[in-house]
Order: structure tokens, then C-alpha cells, then sequence
């Protein structure tokens, strides 16, 4: 290969495979998982108690008596 | 064995400003083709006072930055013109982290607009159209 013609090659290689990765995952849009800034919609934690959990959040009773004894 | 050494430093050495040159490009170019096949997804980033700068929409701005970062990014990656695009892109990079103000991202855009700095600094490498077009 001509010497001058590397660099144009090189260049034409690099927007190509740039440019083609970008166009695909602009067509095929996913969330990029190894980036924790990035919270998909809709894929909040849900902090909301179910209705029955009264029993498992209080917090455990103390025997005063039994510690003092 | 010292002439080995000395011999594959040299070599290391030569391809060194190249892929700082390619990577920076790749870059550039990443960003802009993101900018510029979706341009709505890019508007949030857009400073208030550059949105208010002209008529041109917020999409037209993003647009318009997406191909001035692909065009430079590409004439990095050519070697064309290198100084003066590691510059222009450099200066753009420095007015991007100043926005950004001071977090984890505007840290990271300073310093990849002081690497592209010294790559405009350093010049056109050997494997650049600049290089050889004065040979």
C-alpha cells in the first residue's frame, strides 16, 4: 500500500466503524448498564410498604427486666 | 540486548503521538455522530445562554455542534490540519468543562481538553496527510 494513502485509510476505517457503531445504537437505543448515572424509566425501587408489613418493620422488643436480672 | 531495548523504545515511542491522535479522534467523533443522528437527546446538556445565542432551535445548535466535532474529529483522525483542529476542539472541550462546573464529569472534559491541547502543541505526527504532504 502507498505510504500517503495510510493515513487516509486509517481515518476512513475509524469514522466508518465509529460512526456505525453510533448509528446502531441510536436505532437500537439500551440503557448502559455499566453506567450507574443512568436509571432506566420506570426502574425506580419501589420504597412503598406492602400493606401487611407492619410486622416485620417494628423493631424487636427489649426485656428490660431480663438484662437488669 | 541494549540495542534491543533501545530499539523497541524507539519504535513505542513513534506510535505514541498516533494513538493519542486516533483515540482523541474516536473521541470526537462519537460524540459528534451521537449529537447529530440524535440530536434531541443531547438538548439538556445545552447552556441556557447558547440556546438564547441565535434563532437557530436547540435541536439546530446540537445539530450544528454534532458536525463541527465529526468534521474536526475526522480531520484529526486524517491528520489534516492538526494543530488548528486539536485546538479549536481543545478550546471547545475547555468551555464545555466550564459549564459542566466542578463534578466527576467537568473534571474529566478539563482534562481530555488539556490532552487535546498537547496534541495540538505536540503537532502532526509521522501517519498524518500533514506530514506528508510537506514531504
Amino acid at each position: 500500500m502507498d505510504s500517503k494513502s495510510l493515513p487516509v485509510v486509517i481515518a476512513l476505517v475509524l469514522v466508518a466503524l465509529v460512526g456505525g457503531l453510533v448509528y446502531m445504537q441510536t436505532r437500537n437505543p439500551r440503557p448502559l448498564s455499566s453506567n450507574p448515572q443512568i436509571v432506566p424509566v420506570g426502574a425506580q425501587e419501589d420504597t412503598t410498604l406492602p400493606a401487611d408489613s407492619t410486622a416485620t418493620t417494628n423493631p424487636p422488643v427489649v426485656q428490660v427486666d431480663a438484662i437488669v436480672q | 540486548m541494549q540495542s534491543f531495548n533501545s530499539m523497541t523504545d524507539r519504535d513505542a515511542r513513534a506510535f505514541a503521538p498516533v494513538v493519542l491522535r486516533l483515540g482523541l479522534a474516536a473521541l470526537f467523533l462519537w460524540f459528534g455522530f451521537s449529537q447529530v443522528f440524535e440530536p434531541s437527546a443531547w438538548i439538556s446538556w445545552l447552556p441556557v445562554w447558547a440556546a438564547n445565542l441565535t434563532w437557530i432551535s436547540p435541536a439546530g445548535i446540537v445539530l450544528f455542534n454534532g458536525w463541527f466535532e465529526v468534521l474536526l474529529g475526522a480531520a484529526l483522525a486524517l491528520g489534516l490540519f492538526t494543530r488548528w483542529a486539536a485546538l479549536l476542539l481543545s478550546l471547545h472541550l475547555f468551555i464545555i468543562a466550564y459549564e459542566v462546573g466542578y463534578n466527576d464529569i467537568g473534571v474529566r472534559d478539563f482534562v481530555l481538553a488539556l490532552t487535546t491541547l498537547a496534541l495540538s502543541l505536540g503537532g502532526p505526527d509521522w501517519l498524518t496527510l500533514d506530514r506528508q504532504a510537506n514531504h
